[in-house]
Parts: structure tokens; C-alpha cells; sequence
């Protein structure tokens, strides 16, 4: 399990009291799910740095961010880790946003995360950047980091789901938003090379499906068009077979990858069950108004 | 329903996942923005 960032407060302006808490009760939460690391965002500082290290060293969640530094320029939290799971060797790192306040600064993140992704390429199977930082800045790592990350998980906007970004080296991972989606990310490390997303195989054969309903209605039509109509629908027939020929390919490409990604999101609706103590917490922190109120 | 228990039932279900994979495969969960959130989601 790992955490992408921002998970702690709904802005990142001093938060009172309620907000500490809930910002405790978040980060144990994510203790007792076994979360492995998460990088530290803007919103997860607005209590600042001291609060968000001993919170999280009572949760016993690891924070990495290999760009903010306190005023003396000494990192303020762990920049990477390591661990092996199911026999793979993950290299862990984190970047956060560029700012300058309240004795927290965070100097570009892409040049960082460069330096760490170096730093593990070739000592791990995997390496994966947990980007707290705007989209943005997660894209441009992509671009400069090529091979030398995997996956970049992005949290900063709240961006939500959607699909992997990438051209094969490395992918752009949405991570969902408000916890109202856990995403899951299904690895086949049986060879080397490039990515492939699973997903766009899938995506692609639906397509496929869908030109050859429309192939087969405009055929249809064909057989009683007019002369001007039948040239018309050879044309639109053929742009569709076009189309679907080059969906077929790519599919055929993606199957013969060594290496393959998919991704998808739980979205977290009532055929989940409550787990009753967090709910009595919950209630606590949070009450509900009842429904007989205005 | 809460997003925070929602949360925590699923995850659970799915942490099992890491530990049985094959050697040479994995599968990550995880999570981001949820933005100080503990509150229903609908």
C-alpha cells in the first residue's frame, strides 16, 4: 500500500484542532493498513513539519520527500527507501511541491527525483516516484527521467482516476481523490523493456467492436444507396476499416509485450462494509448531522 | 458508509494480493489527494 500525498488536510492552511486530529486519526489509519510510504504534500504540511513527523512516527508511516529542506538546506524527511515484495525489489522515492515558507523549503522536485531515480536504477527491479507535486511537474519528470523511473504517482489537484500516461518507459499513474477510489496497479515484471499499458488493449478491442457495428450499418445502407450516397458510404467504410486495421495492429504489438501494466480503481461504494471500531472513531472526529435536522 | 472505512475494508481485502503474487509479478495499491477526508462520500 502505498500513498501518493495531499492525505492529510483539506487545504494546506494552518489547520485548528479538529484538523490535527483528523489528520492523526488519518495517518494511524494508514499505519494499520500496513501503508509502506507516502510522500509529503502541501496539504499534508499545514500543521507543519515537526507536527507531520511525530504523527507519523507515532503511525509508523514512512514520508519521503527528496526536495524539502529546512533552512539550513538539510532534508526534513527521508528522500527514498527500499523494500522487496513477492520477490520484487522496489525502489521508493518522493517529491513535493517548490515553496519557501514557514522554514520548509522545497527546491525543484524534478531535478530531485532525477538524482534519486539514479540513485536506485540498477539496484531495484522497480522504481516508482510518489509525486506529490502538479501535474505538470509530474509530466516533465516523465519526459526527463525515460527509463530511469517506472511509475510516477501524482497527487496535488485532485485529479481523480483516468488512464496511465506514458510513452513505454515510464507511465503517469492518477491516484484518485477524496478517498473515494483505492487504485490498483497489476505488474508483470516477466521481462525487460518497455511498458505496455494492459488497459489499452482492452480499450482498443472495444473500439474494434464498435467500428464493426458501424462498418456493418453502413454496409447495410450501401446495398440501397443512392449512386451519391454509395460513394459517400465507400469512403466513411473505408476510413473505418483504415482505423480498425490500426487498432488490430497496435493490439497484436501490446499482446507480445514483455512487460505489462494495468490499472484500475475500486471505486468505494455500499457493497463495502464499515469497519465498526474506525466508524465509532469516525463518529467521534466527524458527527453526522441527523436527518431530522435543518 | 465512510470514505475512511471503505477504505480500510478494501484495502485489507486487497494487501493478501502482494504477498501471493508470483515472483515476477505485483500488484500496488494505493491511494492519493484524499485530502483530510473521513467524511461519507456518498
Amino acid at each position: 500500500m502505498l500513498d501518493a500525498g495531499n492525505a492529510l488536510f483539506k487545504t494546506a492552511a494552518p489547520g485548528d484542532e479538529q484538523a490535527r486530529k483528523r489528520a492523526e486519526f488519518i495517518l494511524r489509519s494508514m499505519g494499520e493498513l500496513g501503508t509502506s510510504a507516502m510522500a509529503v504534500g502541501s496539504r499534508d504540511l499545514a500543521a507543519g513539519p515537526e507536527f507531520l513527523k511525530k504523527a507519523a512516527a507515532r503511525a509508523r508511516v514512512q514520508l519521503l520527500s527528496a526536495n524539502l529542506a529546512d533552512g539550513s538546506g538539510k532534508l526534513l524527511f527521508s528522500a527514498a527507501t527500499k523494500l522487496t515484495v513477492a520477490g520484487v525489489r522496489v525502489g521508493l522515492f518522493g517529491i513535493s511541491p517548490v515553496q519557501d515558507a514557514d522554514g520548509v523549503r522545497g527546491s525543484p522536485p524534478v531535478q530531485a527525483a532525477l538524482a534519486e531515480a539514479h540513485k536506485l536504477r540498477g539496484k531495484v527491479d522497480l522504481v516508482i516516484a510518489l509525486a506529490a507535486v502538479p501535474y505538470a511537474d509530474a509530466l516533465q519528470l516523465s519526459k526527463e527521467a525515460g527509463s530511469a523511473v517506472d511509475f510516477i504517482l501524482q497527487s496535488h489537484e485532485s485529479r481523480g482516476t483516468g488512464i496511465p500516461q506514458g510513452d513505454g518507459r515510464n507511465f503517469v499513474i492518477p491516484t484518485g481523490e477524496r478517498g473515494r477510489q483505492l487504485g490498483r496497479l497489476e505488474l508483470d515484471l516477466s521481462g525487460s523493456g518497455r511498458w505496455v499499458d494492459a488497459g489499452q488493449r482492452a480499450r482498443n478491442e472495444q473500439l474494434i467492436k464498435v467500428l464493426d457495428v458501424q462498418i456493418a450499418e453502413a454496409r447495410k445502407r450501401f446495398d440501397s444507396g443512392s449512386p451519391e450516397v454509395k460513394q459517400s458510404l465507400s469512403q466513411t467504410m473505408q476510413s473505418f476499416q483504415a482505423r480498425r486495421d490500426s487498432l488490430a495492429k497496435e493490439s497484436s504489438s501490446l499482446a507480445k509485450a514483455p512487460r505489462s501494466l494495468k490499472l484500475d480503481f475500486l471505486t468505494l461504494g455500499s457493497e463495502y462494509p464499515d469497519d465498526p471500531a474506525l466508524k465509532a472513531q469516525v463518529a467521534v472526529l466527524e458527527p453526522q448531522p441527523s436527518a431530522s435536522e435543518p | 458508509m465512510t470514505a475512511a472505512l471503505k477504505l480500510w475494508a478494501v484495502a485489507l481485502l486487497l494487501q493478501p494480493d502482494l504477498a501471493v503474487a508470483g515472483p515476477k509479478k505485483l500488484t500496488i495499491v494505493f491511494t492519493g489527494d484524499n485530502g483530510g477526508e473521513i467524511a461519507p462520500c456518498g
